[in-house]
């Protein structure tokens, strides 16, 4: 149906070209690869994953100015859709908001990360802060850690000496004065992994990958559980495979074992991050990362022309349809300068608090949450991307993820949900309009 | 608690310091008192610039030469908190030409060592300096930390007698008639009473002083003129760099080890106590500043910090650029007090010179006939005339000694660096939380402003034991909150992405602004 064009080196147009590698992104490609749309994959990085803890999240607050802790999410959801029609949720709906959801939960579930969740209730999970995070979809190997709080076993926090990045005190600091059996432990890694190998992440998380190493862990760990009937480690229980080393462990040492998240880089977010581009490259979606698409061609009527700055030479990728899952600042979807925000694919400028004086709070950590997190782009119900008039900028253009209008994700603890429900929204656009097209 | 001293000292900016360590090296006993930690007012938000006299040398020439003798004196015995950078004054176009001949001949007046340069020679120096520049003079500017100089002024003064209370604010004075018999104190971090009785007290409190000659019911005729200053994330020049002009807002620009500090803005303030800046003054600062240094136009500024100048107002009208930046030393027998002086004004430059006009006034009255040494004496790590340009110092950054692991990586500081702070802290009795280690080291001042280091050094003070458990994250907290202020001014570019990282971090995947 779209004229060809004669610059292409393309045989044929991709139905859809994303442009993110984000969780929106792999959640996006997914689903259209499944509906048996060709899809391209491009990102600048490797996608924000890796700086995320591994756990989903659909919504754990709200409202976000009174800092309230929902148990059961889909009320909070249906709360949420019914007072801010604007957010992300709203523009999706709420049976869309499920559907999208469970079927993702449901085919983590199945994967070898073996993903765990209680369809209608928040889990909390025990994070390196000692602090509680609400969230709802978790990988098997913190299973335990958000269950732990419910019972409050006798569990023991072991860290590494030389290991910065995990403090089994500072979880204890967090959570003991509420948690009497909770205590802290540490070890020395580099005697274990018996060779020069310095204490990092990294070397650890291969370490936890050899079952020779686990030998020796348990034998070490035993004496110090001391009565303890369930045993947290920092999130490094392996790069890859994650479950073989905690079943292991499991068995040998006869307590649950589970992982405590780490701020960033975070194993775990890299483990699903690998999971998803792996699957999808088995899909046939034709993943690019490490090279930005650097502009979009949108003239004309046919399909829409990227430029791809490759290493050597430039690549121009045409597509039916682009979807932009770029992220926030962050990921680069949003710039920020002195003088405003612009969205710079684009080139839209985007809509922003008055003075900058206004884009953020007094405090860094107070309520409601900052100004500037809830501007964005906004999108139809078939996640169109839309201008300062509500009109839709270009049939070709969709939008999903962070980047869009109303919502604060970090607030809300409801990132991982805006993400896969407005990247599998977005498919379902396509879906609807393919539809009457093929009849 | 009951401390009887010969001298009491109010104020831990790098003035208290000194005087503290001018009185100890005088054999005189003294104890100074800090309502906060160290360099809490201006002495810890200014431009770290060691002046040369240049800046003051047309308009404020009794300032410049204040600054043209201290700027000699504290390379020779302050070697080691100083980079000798040098300073270069240009015009650009546009500015008044007759202001460079007026700038030389009131130069060589007054014995400043300031020689032309040529305009090439100019670029030779400092490429990033904007097309277009009309003249250029060097001078003896330097930079010049004031953690490192009121730290190693303390150490000193400790090593001879001098005592000193942190986070212990002045809640009353006790006067009976033409003396103040006791100074009553209230310690912030033990919530203890404690009474100083001192034969003589000096006031050494920057913007605050009228505030506690107000507690001796004395009068103290002042005016709080805020700077603000930016901080960027790489070191763009190498020279001190001024406007070739009189001086006016944004128009200095300060290498300091790996950064560049560019400021100032003068606004009279009356709140003292929660400063901060605005969006139009960050503006207002990187336009003037990148007329001269046009790469500052897109730097990524990590951090805003503002100070007050204590101003001694002589009546109304004027520009506060204007006023002199000279000190001031009251001697309150005018006020019908015989024993308590207090010294205000003046510049990170002269604090030596404050301290000793101050500590001459007070030994006096003390009949105590030592004469002032701190000319002469090197300060601890000071001792080795260092004169280490741009490259040595950098090159001493890079290679730090062995630290252990690495708690802060923007600007590498160590678990050994932090040990050796706590144990500092804990033997003086002071405080120990992560605002004390980042003034005494470089953690946190780097481009994540403490998100992640400040993460990692609470858990090393709860591994190690030096935090008690029960404080869960309201250390850290604080600390955030801290930083914040700083932070939040500059928020665009890389450093509004900076920001997404840690709050991404900190509220969705820590949930620390939850109360669960």
């Amino acid at each position: 149906m779209a004229k060809k064009s004669s610059a292409t080196e393309q045989p044929s147009p991709y139905d859809l070209l994303i442009i993110g590698t984000g969780l929106t992104g792999l959640a996006a490609a997914r689903r259209a690869s499944q509906a048996k749309l060709s899809v391209a994959l491009v990102g600048t990085t490797p996608g924000s994953l890796p700086y995320t803890s591994g756990a989903l999240d659909l919504l754990g607050v709200y409202p976000t100015a009174t800092k309230h802790f929902r148990l059961n999410p889909w009320e909070a959801v249906a709360d949420l859709i019914e007072e801010s029609p604007e957010h992300p949720y709203g523009r999706v709906g709420l049976l869309g908001v499920r559907d999208a959801w469970e079927d993702f939960a449901a085919f983590l579930e199945q994967s070898p990360l073996e993903y765990y969740h209680r369809q209608d209730e928040n889990l909390l999970l025990i994070t390196a802060a000692g602090t509680l995070k609400p969230t709802h979809l978790v990988p098997g190997s913190m299973k335990e850690n958000a269950l732990a709080w419910e019972q409050r076993p006798p569990t023991l926090m072991l860290g590494f000496n030389r290991l910065v990045d995990f403090s089994p005190e500072h979880v204890v600091a967090g959570l003991g004065r509420r948690w009497s059996g909770l205590s802290a432990a540490r070890l020395d890694a580099q005697e274990l992994m018996g060779d020069q190998r310095r204490t990092t992440p990294a070397n650890l998380a291969m370490a936890f990958e050899d079952p020779a190493f686990r030998g020796r862990f348990v034998a070490a760990v035993k004496p110090l559980l001391r009565g303890a009937k369930s045993l947290g480690l920092p999130a490094l229980l392996g790069l890859v495979d994650v479950m073989t080393a905690v079943r292991d462990l499991e068995q040998q040492l006869g307590v649950p074992v589970f992982e405590v998240p780490l701020l960033s880089p975070s194993l775990p977010g890299i483990r699903l991050a690998d999971l998803l581009k792996r699957e999808l490259i088995a899909a046939g979606v034709r993943l690019v990362q490490g090279t930005p698409i650097t502009s979009l061609d949108l003239s004309g009527e046919g399909p829409v022309r990227a430029v791809r700055a490759g290493q050597d030479q430039e690549e121009i990728l045409c597509a039916r349809r682009v979807l932009l899952a770029t992220g926030r600042f962050f990921g680069g979807g949003l710039e920020a300068t002195r003088r405003g925000v612009c969205e710079p694919l684009t080139g839209m400028s985007v809509t922003s608090p008055g003075s900058r004086d206004d884009w953020h709070m007094p405090t860094f950590l107070g309520a409601p949450g900052h100004p500037i997190n809830r501007v964005g782009l906004a999108a139809d119900q078939r996640m169109r991307l839309l201008d300062e008039r509500g009109q839709v900028l270009d049939e070709r253009l969709r939008v999903a993820g962070a980047i869009l209008r109303e919502h604060d994700w970090v607030r809300e603890k409801s990132g991982a949900g805006i993400s896969v429900v407005t990247g599998s929204g977005a498919v379902a656009g396509l879906q609807k309009e393919r539809a009457p097209e093929e009849t | 608690m009951k401390f009887e001293t010969q001298v009491l000292i109010i104020g831990g900016g790098l003035t208290g310091a000194g005087v503290l360590r001018d009185l100890s090296l005088r054999g005189v006993s003294a104890i100074l008192v800090e309502r906060r930690d160290i360099n809490a007012g201006a002495s810890g938000a200014n431009h770290g610039l060691l002046h040369s006299g240049g800046r003051y040398i047309v308009t404020d020439p009794a300032s410049a030469k204040e600054c043209i003798a201290e700027n000699a004196i504290l390379k020779r015995v302050a070697s080691g908190c100083i980079e000798e950078t040098g300073g270069l004054f240009v015009s650009l176009a546009g500015d008044d030409e007759a202001y460079c001949e007026e700038f030389l001949s009131a130069a060589v007046e007054h014995g400043l060592d300031a020689r032309p340069l040529a305009v090439e020679e100019a670029y030779e120096l400092e490429p990033r300096l904007a097309p277009g520049v009309q003249a250029a003079i060097t001078v003896p500017d330097a930079s010049i930390n004031p953690f490192a100089a009121t730290i190693a002024n303390l150490a000193a003064a400790e090593a001879c007698g001098g005592r000193v209370l942190l986070h212990t604010q002045v809640t009353s004075m006790r006067r009976e008639g033409s003396r103040i018999t006791a100074v009553d104190c209230l310690s912030s971090r033990t919530g203890e009473r404690v009474t100083i009785e001192a034969e003589q007290i000096i006031s050494a409190a920057g913007p605050w002083v009228d505030r506690l000659a107000a507690m001796a019911g004395v009068k103290i005729p002042i005016a709080y003129s805020k700077g603000s200053l930016l901080i960027t994330n790489s070191r763009l020049v190498d020279h001190v760099i001024n406007r070739l002009r009189p001086p006016a807002d944004g128009d200095i620009i300060v290498p300091g080890e790996t950064v560049t500090i560019t400021g100032t803005t003068s606004i009279r303030v009356k709140n003292l106590d929660h400063l901060t800046t605005s969006a139009a003054e960050v503006d207002l600062l990187i336009d003037s500043a990148s007329r001269i240094i046009p790469a500052l136009d897109s730097s990524r500024f990590i951090r805003v910090y503002a100070g007050v100048r204590p101003l001694v107002s002589s009546g109304e009208g004027g520009s506060d650029r204007g006023l002199s930046r000279s000190f001031v030393v009251f001697d309150h027998v005018r006020d019908g007090l015989r024993n308590m002086a207090t010294i205000t004004g003046g510049k990170l430059t002269t604090y030596r010179l404050m301290a000793q006009q101050v500590t001459d006034l007070v030994c006096g009255r003390l009949d105590h006939d030592v004469a002032c040494r701190t000319m002469e004496v090197p300060l601890p790590g000071s001792e080795e005339a260092q004169n280490l340009d741009a490259r040595g110092r950098l090159a001493r950054l890079a290679a730090p000694p062995p630290q252990g692991e690495v708690l802060c990586e923007c600007e590498m500081v160590g678990r050994l660096q932090v040990d050796e702070l706590v144990e500092g802290l804990r033997g003086r009795g002071h405080k120990v939380d992560l605002s004390a280690l980042r003034l005494r080291s470089r953690l946190g001042m780097g481009s994540c402003q403490g998100g992640f280091c400040g993460f990692r050094t609470l858990g090393h003070l709860y591994s190690s034991g030096v935090l008690a458990m029960s404080k869960g994250n309201e250390v850290l907290i604080r600390f955030l909150e801290k930083r914040w202020g700083g932070i939040r001014p500059v928020l665009w570019g890389d450093q509004l992405r900076q920001e997404q990282l840690l709050e991404g971090i900190y509220c969705g995947t820590l949930n620390i602004d939850g109360d669960l």
